[in-house]
């Protein structure tokens, strides 16, 4: 007996002691000594998009870049970017995390925070004409930049990482098969839910075997991410899947938890009106990209929400081997609407994207360390940076840019004063280069690029033009108007909360996305919506809609406040006297 | 044998037959198609031609495998790790589960060992304290990552220990009356009589080392990958789509890039043909090794 005691104690003194042992502390790397500088080290976790590697050691170009120009040395954990998470996350468990990573999207950072593993970026280096990120700060316009604080700072006010600039101003759209619609004698995209009833009536009768809409879900994980376009129709905002709550651009209301609003019972029916008529794709809520091809090559969809630069790759899938085939995607700037009387709803992307660098906590112990690296994200942001990262070095470049390049291997030179790639280099611009077979900037420079690659031409080249007109054509049209992202600072308690509410909540209305769709319950039927709104209710919906609301005051309130400091800061950084009213009048996001 | 020619029997014969027939169809359906979309154009695959045989085939797909460095070198290190998991398991195994099915009075601490074994069983430290004990026993990045921390299953010494109890002592007995000892008997004796056993449980451990990708992403980085196992490359080549709508999300201009469905295809045609191979050849061991501890007395 006594012999099995021990045994028991021994035991549970080992699991206590691996359990322990698995809080460990932060490590911190410092600095060394070349030449009679001071070279910062710095641990770097980021991902990466493909098997094609990087040039490593000291000597390959980027590394002798950042080691002249902003005394920074870096070593790398290389991730797969679908294993970013899970391996970022376990070395914050262990306490060995990088010093500086670059894969992480705000919700996670914004976590990570609260866990104190996150170094706040001090205001000081953002506030200012002259500060460090001056550069970084210059890429949104001074309106824009307050907006992208107030949405990207965390629950106690600071800012923790480093938003990147969001080049597409608008990207979704409805496509259709302009060919089709020329076929039969259909003019124009419809703008109104019965318009688009009656176009896809013609099309079923027409094509009375096929899908006629269809669309794969762009690779989220709710059902409800393949039909945004109805929500819209429904004045619903097309995020509404993860944030929920949304301000009315007209009314300025604020409307917690849409999808069990009326409006959103209204575009449950018209779903399932469609669904009966046999006009929407039955597996829409599951089909992946692959089988999305599909449809198009069997010319089994003809209209779908989606990409506007999508078109002449579905036009391509679509003609499949048979390059005679008459087949013509075409996007257009009608949105659809539900209220024609009130306006009509279209997407315009947030005003950054919401990756970026984040440091960790240990790297405030040395502000010298900690500026440094800002001091190189900053550059990123610069002309010269941005053509670094995206373009790589040219021949005439200052000899800090091109060091360690040999003569001959430079990879674009300027033609007509826009840059070009050299012959034998990857241009994700241009079609017949390709990416197996010609040199790219990370494996002969060691360089970054992913979410660094911001050079307005590239981007123009790639789909900035199509953007572009998307979003003027949007803005032309009378009554078109757009959902502002609106700023939700949880504290760690709230964000537990809410993590746990949004978790049940999200399982019940997927849930009954689908059973709407299918008919299982029907929206028309009281006794059946009355059921949704109690399951909902069941699973927290009623305190989630309260710890929202309450969050959205709160953090207005701290948004006013914080901006009125920050004009301050900015005043005495740049030696003036505080505006007596900083904080800015709200405009109604209209198109017109 | 007497020969049943009744109505019903023959009718029962039909129905066995009919409903083992759409069984073997039901398996072998799915590898059928993977080869055949594997040999045929990308564009016949999205246009729904292929079903059962290639369209417009080709070799593309395997010529870009065998040209590409990546899914050569994963595939030699998945055959590499499997091989040295199965053989260092099965020893590490069998010299456990041996005295562990051998009477109390010849092995110290038998009970304690046992009970610490199937302790394990029910009760686990958790992925980040095993990740510590790789971190700190310096076997990050290494193969040693993925073969040792799973070196015994508990469920499979288990099974080695009831075939083992099942082996007469009287055996072992005479034996010793001839001079062996323990380790001779065991290597002698022992072994050579539990090839079912060893087959069985050998198998098991290969599958489960030629599937495994998670250890591989927890304990290899980027700075190792020509050590990447086969499972964790296809893992990236599955994920390729999600990763590619992401990219596209945050607005990032370098797209993933994503692989044809023919290639997708031939590389997971690739990763179960070693299984397709190894299994007839030890099936008469396995029919034999899924039946040990399953009747006692």
């Amino acid at each position: 007996m006594k012999l099995k005691k021990i045994v028991a104690l021994a035991t549970s003194a080992v699991m206590a002691v691996s359990l322990l042992a698995s809080c460990g502390t932060s490590s911190t790397q410092g600095h060394i000594e070349q030449d009679g500088k001071t070279i910062y080290t710095y641990y770097l976790n980021m991902y990466t998009q493909d098997s094609k590697g990087y040039a490593e050691g000291q000597d390959a170009n980027f590394a002798q870049l950042i080691r002249e120009k902003f005394n920074v040395q870096l070593e790398y954990d290389r991730i797969p970017r679908g294993d970013w998470e899970t391996k970022t996350n376990l070395s914050y468990a262990v306490g060995n995390e990088a010093d500086v990573t670059t894969g992480g999207k705000e919700p996670q950072y914004k976590k990570w925070a609260t866990e104190g593993y996150l170094a706040p970026i001090p205001q000081e280096a953002y506030a200012g004409d002259d500060c460090i990120l001056k550069d970084w700060k210059a890429l949104w316009s001074e309106e824009d930049f307050k907006d992208v604080l107030a949405l990207a700072k965390s629950s106690d006010g600071e800012l923790y990482y480093l938003p990147t600039l969001r080049q597409e101003k608008a990207q979704m759209c409805w496509d259709y098969r302009k060919d089709v619609f020329d076929q039969l004698g259909i003019k124009e995209f419809p703008k109104t839910i019965d318009e688009l009833y009656d176009v896809c009536a013609k099309l079923k009768a027409a094509y009375p075997d096929k899908i006629i809409i269809s669309c794969n879900g762009m690779g989220t994980t709710s059902p409800g991410s393949a039909i945004t376009g109805f929500f819209q129709a429904y004045w619903i905002p097309e995020l509404i899947l993860t944030q929920h709550s949304y301000v009315d651009p007209v009314t300025g209301e604020y409307v917690p938890y849409a999808l069990t609003t009326d409006a959103a019972r209204e575009m449950y029916k018209t779903l399932k009106r469609f669904n009966d008529a046999g006009f929407i794709d039955k597996e829409i809520f599951s089909i992946d990209k692959d089988t999305f091809s599909s449809r198009l090559a069997q010319d089994n969809c003809f209209i779908t929400y989606n990409y506007v630069y999508n078109i002449e790759d579905f036009t391509k899938k679509t003609k499949g081997t048979n390059a005679g085939k008459n087949a013509e995607w075409a996007w257009t700037a009608n949105m659809v609407t539900a209220y024609p009387e009130k306006g009509t709803i279209f997407k315009r992307d947030p005003l950054y994207s919401n990756w970026g660098p984040a440091f960790s906590d240990g790297i405030q112990e040395d502000p010298d360390r900690f500026n440094a690296l800002l001091n190189m994200f900053n550059w990123f942001a610069t002309e010269e940076g941005q053509l670094y990262n995206t373009y790589g070095v040219k021949e005439d470049d200052p000899d800090e840019i091109k060091a360690g390049v040999a003569p001959g291997n430079y990879s674009y030179s300027m033609v007509n004063g826009e840059p070009q790639f050299n012959p034998g280099w990857y241009d994700e611009s241009n079609p017949e280069t390709d990416k197996d077979e010609d040199k790219l900037l990370t494996v002969e420079y060691g360089s970054m690029g992913s979410q660094f690659k911001k050079e307005q031409h590239m981007f123009d080249s790639i789909r900035g033009k199509e953007v572009e007109a998307l979003y003027d054509a949007f803005m032309a049209q009378p009554n078109y108007y757009y959902f502002d992202q609106i700023p939700m600072r949880y504290n760690e308690e709230e964000e537990q909360r809410f993590a746990d509410l949004e978790i049940a909540l999200n399982a019940k209305r997927d849930e009954y996305i689908q059973r709407f769709f299918t008919g299982d319950v029907d929206p028309n039927n009281d006794a059946d919506w009355n059921m949704y709104i109690s399951d909902m209710n069941k699973v927290g919906l009623q305190e989630f809609i309260e710890l929202q609301k309450t969050v959205y005051e709160r953090t207005k309130a701290e948004i006013e406040k914080e901006e009125a400091e920050l004009a301050a800061a900015e005043a005495e950084a740049d030696g003036e006297a505080a505006p007596a009213d900083a904080a800015p009048a709200e405009e109604a996001p209209a198109a017109e | 044998m007497v020969k049943d020619n009744s109505l019903s029997s023959i009718i029962l014969d039909i129905v066995i037959y009919v409903f083992l027939i759409l069984l073997m169809i039901v398996i072998l359906y799915p590898i059928v198609y993977i080869f055949s979309v594997s040999l045929s154009s990308s564009a016949a695959f999205d246009a729904g031609e292929v079903w059962l045989w290639p369209v417009q085939p080709n070799l593309d797909a395997y010529k870009e495998i065998v040209t590409g460095k990546t899914v050569p070198m994963s595939f030699l290190q998945a055959v590499i790790n499997t091989i040295l998991y199965t053989v260092l398991s099965l020893a590490f195994t069998t010299t456990l589960a041996y005295p562990l099915s051998r009477a109390k009075e010849r092995v110290p601490f038998h009970g304690l060992i046992t009970k610490l074994v199937v302790f394990t069983m029910f009760f686990s430290a958790g992925m980040i304290p095993v990740y510590l004990i790789v971190q700190k026993m310096h076997l990050l990045n290494t193969r040693w990552a993925l073969i040792l921390p799973a070196v015994i299953s508990t469920y499979n010494l288990v099974v080695m220990r009831s075939f083992f109890e099942g082996v007469p002592v009287e055996l072992e007995e005479a034996a010793f009356i001839d001079g062996a000892n323990e380790l001779t008997i065991f290597y002698k004796i022992i072994l050579p009589l539990s090839k079912a056993a060893l087959a069985t449980v050998g198998l098991f451990y290969g599958v489960y080392m030629w599937n495994q990708w998670f250890s591989a992403m927890l304990y290899l980085s980027d700075r190792v990958k020509n050590l990447y196992p086969l499972q964790y490359i296809i893992r990236q080549i599955v994920m390729e789509n999600q990763l590619a709508a992401e990219a596209a999300a945050a607005g990032e201009l370098n797209t993933v890039q994503v692989s044809t469905a023919s290639l997708k295809y031939a590389t997971l045609f690739i990763s179960i043909v070693p299984m397709l191979c190894v299994y007839p050849f030890i099936q008469k061991y396995f029919v034999k090794g899924v039946m040990v501890g399953s009747v006692k007395g």
